[in-house]
């Protein structure tokens, strides 16, 4: 009983723990959406301020009332888990991610089982960046992880909605295809001990994990689940799903890479996210040019964005790294304001097809110039969130070869055509005369959500913080 | 366990091989769910026989890892039986298609010759896990049908478990990916189910404000695919034909009645449409003057 109590005690079986209760009472309660909706918003907010002003130097602190050791850790089984400088700061961001997805989810119901299985999704990602030891090192079992989490993403995605099932089934397919790729690599990492002076070992681990992280970070065309996600997804729940992934796969990459260094030094890993990060970027752009739906043209703006990033990554050099954190943080802003406007979209109109949205910014404002610029944001344009981080990345990538960035900047064009052709469609002649008028507390959200989105984009310095402090945890 | 994999070490044969790998090609010609769940198993049941037979896999660890494939194919079967629909919505193609992918693809494999390199794998064995592998993508690529892209999905899963009991001999990892087998398998069931139930969708009705583009859709798609449960324990394919051969049975002519002819014919009474009692508009309709 009293190991127990001590297990508790630890600060990971806190947080874990607590968002699993929450999670349950959630589920009890999935009826009163608005008001679990809130309730997990305010929980899982305060968990991330409190974990953001965490001060892991001090490990000797008092929480109400009673003394805890904030670095103690918890043993399940083969697996330790604890709170280190490296994970705190990612831990804070999910949990920061999950605080706006609820709150929006407050305004704008995502399915009655959004909150519950997200309070889920956000428990079994803090398992992953705060397990510290395992049978294996736990940067090698990211992948199984990663399917247990994909596999409860597909029931937030599909949100009990019958019809197309092609994203949740799809965001399976990465993981599955990894893991085995990752850990085939432990067995030469064995032998790497057995004989130092062999270099083979070495360079087919590396291949071994640097393929496994490749099919991980999803580029095309692995792409599949984003785009049909977002097409029929609801788009907060397909938000924090993906940005949550996402932040899972990069933060464990760069953990792999400290972990491991030759993954880097003998094997492509560069060359590979320089050539599948142009192709995503260009397909994103290019598809987007066609995409007249408006949750598909916001699936494939964000696949650009991810192309853009994972190009930055690619590039050598001290900028790349800071950089693409600036690029996944305006990312994260982006994606949350056009999902914002796009889920009050979708339930006012019924559909988020040029049909259904024919006109209806003459009765949804604020929530169509979210959409719009939140989506803008995503492929760079001049004034949006995302045109600092693009406009970045564009100068680091000609600096290596400028013909890439013309093809992406180029490609993002496509994307910006398109999003001036749906302004069209949402700003012309109104269609549903019955559609009503967004609510005064909808419109205030979203022109709060603008506002952070446009002070980002002329203000970019405001990032400088945030970004220094979570790449601590990067660079371990 | 030992004694039960032991009667199965014909799958570490050649000839095993090359069952298993027919009974992967049949599962994708065939394209049904009940010849791809019983094909699932079977695969599962050769290749663990064969893990045990040659890489010292223990058959306590084989055995969990073909319970636990039994246990995915029923879960798939009970969301693939609770469905109104006889086919996916999603088909791919039809059999000559099928028949072409997977000659090509084994073509091109074999004129390639590409076997992924699994330490501590024969090159045969490592053969068959490839031709799993390839066997899994021209699945996934040839639909996007849930319950077909997990049988893939757990292709991989198959001999991954093997190669990793034998890299990795840590009972929790073996543990691990066995549940993550059957979390992967959940999903897609409740994704199976979602998928094939066909939406309800009111025809509406032609007026001024409605516009035209919505009666563009395929509105007897959605009317056609209600009403037929497809539970039946034999394959569409096969049942098909059964059906076809029991209505050419009953087209043909009855063997005429010996009567005497001597005796004059009786005018038939005229005949009468018959009414299924169970149907209460034609019930109701008989009871009207």
């Amino acid at each position: 009983m009293a190991d127990t109590m001590t297990a508790l005690a630890a600060l990971p079986a806190f947080l874990m723990v607590s968002l699993l209760l929450l999670a349950t009472v959630a589920y009890l309660f999935r009826d009163w959406e608005r008001t679990v909706a809130i309730m997990a918003g305010v929980y899982t907010g305060a968990l991330a301020f409190w974990f953001w002003r965490m001060d892991l130097s001090k490990p000797a602190q008092t929480l109400l009332g009673r003394p805890i050791q904030l670095d103690a850790p918890l043993t399940l089984g083969d697996f330790t888990f604890q709170v280190q400088p490296i994970n705190a700061p990612v831990i804070a961001l999910s949990l920061a991610m999950g605080a706006v997805a609820f709150l929006l989810a407050a305004r704008v119901s995502q399915g009655h089982t959004f909150v519950p299985l997200g309070l889920t999704l956000l428990a079994g990602y803090s398992a992953l960046f705060l397990a510290a030891e395992g049978p294996l090192d736990p940067t090698l079992l990211t992948p199984l992880f990663l399917i247990g989490l994909s596999a409860v993403s597909a029931f937030i995605l599909q949100a009990g909605r019958i019809g197309r099932v092609a994203g949740p089934l799809r965001m399976l397919i990465p993981p599955t295809l990894a893991f085995p790729f990752i850990l085939v690599a432990t067995w030469y990492i064995d032998q790497i001990a057995l004989n130092p002076q062999d270099n083979q070992p070495a360079q087919m681990a590396a291949l071994f994990i640097a393929f496994g992280y490749l099919l991980l970070l999803a580029p095309t065309p692995l792409h599949g689940a984003q785009t049909v996600s977002a097409e029929t997804a609801p788009p907060v729940a397909m938000t924090l799903a993906t940005l949550l992934y996402q932040l899972a796969v990069l933060y464990m990459l760069f953990r792999t890479i400290s972990a491991f260094p030759f993954v880097v030094q003998d094997a492509p890993l560069a060359s590979w996210l320089e050539w599948t990060g142009l192709a995503t970027a260009v397909w994103g752009g290019v598809a987007a040019f066609g995409a007249v739906h408006a949750g598909r043209l916001w699936g494939y703006s964000a696949l650009h964005d991810w192309g853009v990033i994972l190009m930055v990554l690619a590039t050598a050099g001290v900028r790349s790294l800071p950089l693409a954190l600036f690029l996944f943080g305006l990312r994260t802003i982006s994606m949350f304001t056009a999902a914002a406007g796009l889920s009050v979209l979708e339930q006012q109109t019924g559909g988020l097809s040029a049909a259904s949205l024919r006109g209806a910014a003459s009765r949804l404002p604020w929530n169509s110039a979210a959409f719009l610029l939140g989506g803008l944001g995503l492929v760079g344009f001049p004034l949006s969130a995302g045109f600092p981080g693009h406009w970045a990345a564009f100068q680091i990538v000609a600096e290596t070869d400028w013909r890439q960035a013309a093809v992406v900047l180029i490609a993002s064009g496509g994307a910006i055509f398109s999003y001036i052709r749906l302004a069209r469609i949402l700003f012309g002649p109104l269609a549903n005369r019955s559609l009503l008028r967004e609510r005064p507390l909808s419109a205030a959200m979203a022109a709060l959500i603008l506002l952070v989105s446009v002070s980002l984009a002329l203000a970019p310095q405001l990032m400088d913080g945030p970004v220094s402090y979570i790449l601590s945890a990067f660079n371990g | 366990m030992e004694q039960l994999f032991a009667g199965l070490d014909f799958f570490a044969t050649e000839t095993g091989v090359l069952i298993i790998m027919a009974v992967i090609g049949l599962m994708i010609l065939t394209w049904d769910w009940r010849v791809a769940l019983a094909g699932l198993v079977v695969v599962q049941t050769g290749v663990a026989a064969m893990g045990v037979a040659r890489t010292g896999l223990p058959a306590q660890w084989a055995g969990i890892q073909v319970a636990v494939m039994a246990i995915a194919a029923a879960m798939l079967a009970i969301s693939a039986v609770q469905t109104p629909t006889s086919r996916s919505l999603r088909q791919a193609g039809n059999w000559p298609l099928r028949l072409l992918a997977v000659v090509l693809i084994y073509l091109a494999w074999r004129t390639i010759d590409v076997t992924i390199p699994v330490p501590g794998i024969a090159p045969d064995m490592a053969g068959l896990f490839t031709w799993l592998g390839l066997a899994m993508l021209l699945m996934l690529g040839l639909s996007d049908n849930p319950l077909f892209s997990v049988v893939a999905l757990l292709f991989w899963f198959i001999p991954a478990q093997v190669a990793v009991a034998g890299i990795v001999p840590h009972p929790g990892v073996f543990a691990l990916i066995g549940g993550l087998e059957l979390l992967v398998t959940l999903t897609a069931s409740y994704l199976t189910l979602v998928d094939r139930l066909p939406a309800t969708a009111r025809r509406p009705v032609l007026t001024d404000i409605v516009f035209p583009d919505q009666f563009e859709e395929d509105w007897s798609a959605a009317d056609d695919a209600e009403e037929v449960v497809d539970a039946s324990p034999l394959p569409g394919f096969v049942q098909d034909m059964v059906d076809s051969g029991r209505a050419a049975r009953r087209s043909r002519p009855p063997a005429l009645p010996v009567t005497n002819t001597a005796a004059p014919a009786l005018p038939l009474p005229p005949r009468t449409p018959e009414v299924d009692e169970t149907i209460p508009e034609q019930t109701a309709a008989k009871e009207q003057p």
